[in-house]
């Protein structure tokens, strides 16, 4: 370990770390001479961001140079207490520290960087004109039986569309749903005519309804 | 401030007036339902365009009862048209992207196939 001006040089990892710290603020091992050589006893960091709730940032890890020297008299008459960020305790007389991954991240809470929401993820990706377009169509192939071919073009579309949205993972999935649904009521309600249409006077009713639009 | 929605309800009255003026007492012919003709029973649509035209001069009750759908979609405008305008000029939020509008398809939808349901159980001229 070198000390540097105001700096001190991890012995674990190499990096720089203020003069007024004990423990290197991103290995976590420690800096202090004195209490090297003691037993380490390592725990698993989902145990420890458990049970080590963060109840002060700034004196965790990675205060601010004119913020340690307040931070570390605060450390050191603290007794019996879990010191916040959990990177080392009072109690940890044998030497004990927490895994980097905690120091880690209270080093970031203490220097007043905002903690990253954790944005949920989206479904989607944002085109939902499709979702609209399908569930629009299956409205119509519903509403528009009266014109049985406009049921089964509404409702191939609305069935279309629909299948394009699920899978393709646009945004709307329950509009889709319901557009394909709907979709193929319609085009059920078509099949029923064209089975209906046994007798060659059903027929040249249907061929008429063509001629007719 | 009702720019858009001016230029919008222009032709839409237009086009209602025009229906109940010219086209539905000159072509109500066309509007048969081909379903009808071949199955004998009524489609999902049928009775939607008197519906229409009888909700257009008026007659809100005999509307109703030729396609409920119609009355559905009216009052469904105008609920969604106040909301619109108390959340966008009186409440000051985000325009109407927060108005759950699929709601009102779906409504939709229940009313056209219930209504449906109703007139194969009992029966539609």
């Amino acid at each position: 370990m070198s000390e540097n001006n105001d700096l001190i040089t991890c012995p674990h990892c190499g990096s720089q770390n203020p003069s007024t710290f004990r423990f290197c603020s991103n290995c976590g091992e420690k800096l202090d001479e004195k209490k090297e050589g003691a037993p380490v006893q390592q725990t698993s960091v989902s145990e420890e961001a458990v049970q080590t709730p963060v109840q002060d940032p700034s004196a965790a890890w990675g205060a601010e140079t004119e913020q340690s020297s307040a931070e570390t008299p605060t450390y050191e008459q603290v007794e019996g207490e879990v010191v916040s960020g959990g990177a080392f305790s009072s109690q940890d007389t044998t030497g004990t520290y927490k895994p980097q991954e905690e120091i880690h991240i209270n080093y970031e809470r203490a220097a007043g960087d905002p903690v990253p929401a954790q944005t949920a993820v989206k479904e989607g990706n944002g085109n939902i004109g499709f979702a609209i377009a399908s569930l629009i169509c299956g409205i119509l192939s519903i509403l528009c039986c009266c014109f049985v071919w406009l049921a089964l073009v509404f409702g191939v579309a609305g069935i279309v569309l629909g299948v394009i949205t699920l899978t393709q993972k646009y945004e709307g999935k329950g509009m889709a749903i319901a557009g394909i649904i709907t979709g193929g009521v319609g085009l059920l309600l078509f099949l029923i005519v064209l089975l209906v249409v046994g007798s060659t006077d059903a027929f040249t009713t249907l061929v008429d309804t063509l001629n007719e639009y | 401030m009702f720019k858009t929605e001016a230029l919008l309800a222009v032709p839409c009255i237009a086009a209602g007036y025009w229906f109940v003026r010219r086209i539905y007492p000159e072509h109500a012919d066309f509007f048969s339902c081909t379903f009808k003709r071949i199955t004998g029973l009524p489609c999902p649509g049928c009775g939607g365009t008197r519906a229409l035209y009888a909700f257009l001069t008026g007659h809100f009750a005999e509307s109703f009862l030729y396609h409920p759908a119609i009355l559905y979609l009216a009052l469904a405008g105008i609920h969604f048209t106040v909301r619109y305008i108390f959340r966008n000029f009186i409440k000051k939020e985000q325009p109407s992207k927060e108005i759950a509008v699929p709601i009102y398809a779906y409504i939709l939808i229940g009313v056209i196939l219930v209504q449906w349901i109703c007139k194969l159980l009992f029966g539609f001229r």
